[in-house]
C-alpha cells in the first residue's frame, strides 16, 4: 500500500508541475473506482460523469491543494468526489420535491452494503467487504445512509424512527469494529 | 467529555454525519492541534475512505476522459506542452513566425541584389515546411488519440484479466463446494449453481434463466440458517437470466443450511417481502 500511495503522491506532484501523462497515469489507476462511489451516490450514470470529470478537473486545476501528510491521494481525490456528489444530490433533492417527500417517508432500508458483486474482486475489496459483513445489519445501513445519502445524524434518526442516540452508538459501534477488523484482514492478504 | 464520548465525535465527524454545532468542537480541538483528536479522527478516515471499495467497480466510459483532456488541452497556456510525444517531431507555431524577419531580410536582399529566383525558391521552401508541419501536427494529434484509446482498453483488459484470474483461483480451490438452487413455481425455468468456499467462507451465486424483473425491483439474495433470513446482495441478471453475486459470511456462522432468492424493491431490504425464485439447501 505505501508503494501505491508513494507513486500516487509522485503523479500528484507531476501534475502541480502541468504534467499531462501524469493526470492521465492518475485517472486510468483511479477513475473506476471514483465513478463506481459517484454512481453509488447519484443513482445516475449521466450526472456521475459529469461529476467525474470535475472531480478530476479540481485535480489538474488544484493539485496544489493536495497535502501528503493529511493523507492518501486515493482519500483526497474520494473525498472531493463525494463532496461534489452530496452537493448535487443535496440540490436535486431540493428541486424534486416529490421524490424527498417520498425519501422523507418512506425508510425502507436499502442494503447494497451487503456484498452486491458483479464479478470476483480484488484482494482490498473482499477485505473491505468481509469486514462491512461482520457488522450487524443496522450498523451497515446506519453508515450507508451517512456515507452515501450524505445525511446527518439526525436525519438518519428521523428517517429510521430511532432514537439519535442510538444512531449515534451504531454509528461508533460500527466504524470501531471496521477499525479493528479491517487492518487485520488487508493485513492477512498477500 | 468521556474518552467515549469524544470518540464517538470523531467517527461522526469522519463520515460527516455531525450536526453545525457539533462539528465545531471538533474543528476546535482540530485547529489546537489536540493528538487525541488527530489520532481518532485519521483512524477514523483511514477506514471510512476504504468504504467505496466494497462496492461492485464500474468502468467510466472512455468519452468522459477524452473530454477531461480535452478541456485541459484547451486551457493549457500558450507555452510548449511538457509532453515528449506530442512535441518531439513538431516545430512549435512561434518559431515558424520568427522566421519571418528571416525571410522578410532575405526577400529584401534578393530584392536589392535583384535575385527573383532565390526569393521564390526560399518561398517555396517556407510553404512545404509550414504544410509539412501541419501534417505532423495532424499526425501528433491521431496518434495522441489513439494512446488514449488504447489506454482505456488496456484498462478495461487489466480489469477483466483480473476477474478472471480471482475466479480461476476461486474454482481451482478444494475447498470449494457446489449446490444446486432450483426454481419455484414463480420461476420454474430458472436455476442457480452455489459455489461455498468452505475454508474461506466465501459463496458465489450464478443463476440462469432468471425471468426479467419488473420496474424498481431487484433479486435479492438470502442465507437461510436457525433464525431469520440473512440480508446478502442484490443483483439484475441479463437477458438472458444469468447473474453472479459473490457474497461472504462471518467464519463463526456455521448454521447455514440453504440459500434463497427473492424478489425485493431496488436497493434491498433486511427481511424478505416478495416471491421466492430460487432455493436450495446446503
Amino acid at each position: 500500500m505505501k508503494r501505491v500511495d508513494n507513486e500516487r503522491s509522485t503523479l500528484v506532484r507531476r501534475i502541480q508541475e502541468r504534467d499531462q501523462q501524469a493526470l492521465r497515469l492518475l485517472y486510468d489507476r483511479l477513475s473506476p473506482l471514483i465513478y463506481t462511489l459517484i454512481v453509488r451516490i447519484m443513482d445516475d450514470s449521466a450526472e456521475a460523469e459529469e461529476v467525474l470529470a470535475e472531480t478530476f478537473w479540481q485535480v489538474w486545476d488544484g493539485a496544489a491543494s493536495y497535502d501528503a501528510g493529511r493523507g492518501s491521494v486515493e482519500g483526497w481525490i474520494t473525498t472531493l468526489a463525494r463532496s461534489r456528489a452530496i452537493d448535487r444530490l443535496r440540490a436535486r433533492r431540493r428541486q424534486e420535491t416529490t421524490r424527498a417527500a417520498y425519501e422523507a417517508t418512506h425508510v425502507a432500508p436499502r442494503s447494497s452494503y451487503t456484498p452486491e458483486m458483479t464479478a470476483l474482486q480484488s484482494e482490498q475489496s473482499r477485505a473491505v467487504v468481509m469486514a462491512l459483513n461482520t457488522l450487524p445489519a443496522e450498523q451497515r445501513l446506519a453508515i450507508e445512509m451517512a456515507y452515501y445519502q450524505g445525511l446527518s445524524q439526525a436525519e438518519i434518526a428521523q428517517r429510521l424512527a430511532e432514537p439519535l442516540g442510538t444512531i449515534k452508538t451504531r454509528l461508533r459501534l460500527g466504524l470501531v469494529r471496521l477499525r479493528t477488523v479491517l487492518p487485520r484482514l488487508l493485513g492477512a492478504r498477500p | 467529555m468521556t474518552p467515549e464520548e469524544l470518540q464517538e465525535l470523531c467517527a461522526l465527524y469522519a463520515l460527516h454525519a455531525l450536526d453545525a454545532d457539533e462539528a465545531a468542537i471538533i474543528e476546535e480541538r482540530l485547529r489546537a492541534g489536540d493528538p487525541e483528536v488527530l489520532e481518532e479522527l485519521a483512524a477514523f478516515r483511514e477506514v471510512v475512505q476504504l468504504l467505496p471499495h466494497a462496492l461492485p467497480l464500474q468502468t467510466p466510459p472512455p468519452r468522459v476522459r477524452a473530454q477531461l483532456l480535452q478541456r485541459i488541452q484547451a486551457a493549457q497556456p500558450a507555452s510548449p506542452p511538457r509532453e515528449r510525444a506530442t512535441t518531439a517531431h513538431v516545430t512549435p507555431l512561434r518559431r515558424r513566425w520568427r522566421w519571418q524577419p528571416w525571410l522578410a531580410a532575405a526577400a529584401a536582399l534578393a530584392v536589392v541584389s535583384f535575385s527573383g529566383w532565390t526569393a521564390s525558391t526560399l518561398h517555396t521552401q517556407v510553404l512545404t515546411l509550414e504544410a509539412q508541419n501541419t501534417q505532423l501536427q495532424q499526425l501528433a494529434n491521431e496518434r495522441q488519440q489513439r494512446l488514449q484509446g488504447l489506454e482505456a482498453q488496456i484498462q478495461q483488459l487489466q480489469h477483466t484479466a483480473g476477474q478472471y484470474q480471482a475466479l480461476w483461483t476461486f474454482l481451482s480451490s478444494p475447498a470449494v463446494k457446489i449446490v444446486l438452487l432450483t426454481g419455484s413455481e414463480h420461476a420454474p425455468a430458472a436455476g442457480a449453481r452455489l459455489l461455498w468456499d468452505t475454508q474461506r467462507g466465501e459463496w458465489t451465486v450464478v443463476t440462469y434463466a432468471l425471468p426479467a424483473l419488473p420496474p424498481g425491483k431487484t433479486y435479492q439474495l438470502w442465507f437461510l440458517g436457525s433464525g431469520k433470513p440473512i440480508p446478502s446482495g442484490t443483483f439484475r441478471p441479463t437477458v438472458e437470466g444469468r447473474g453472479i453475486i459473490q457474497a461472504t459470511l462471518p467464519a463463526d456462522r456455521t448454521d447455514i443450511a440453504g440459500a434463497a432468492v427473492s424478489i425485493e424493491p431496488e436497493g434491498g431490504v433486511l427481511q424478505p417481502t416478495g416471491n421466492i425464485v430460487l432455493v436450495g439447501k446446503l
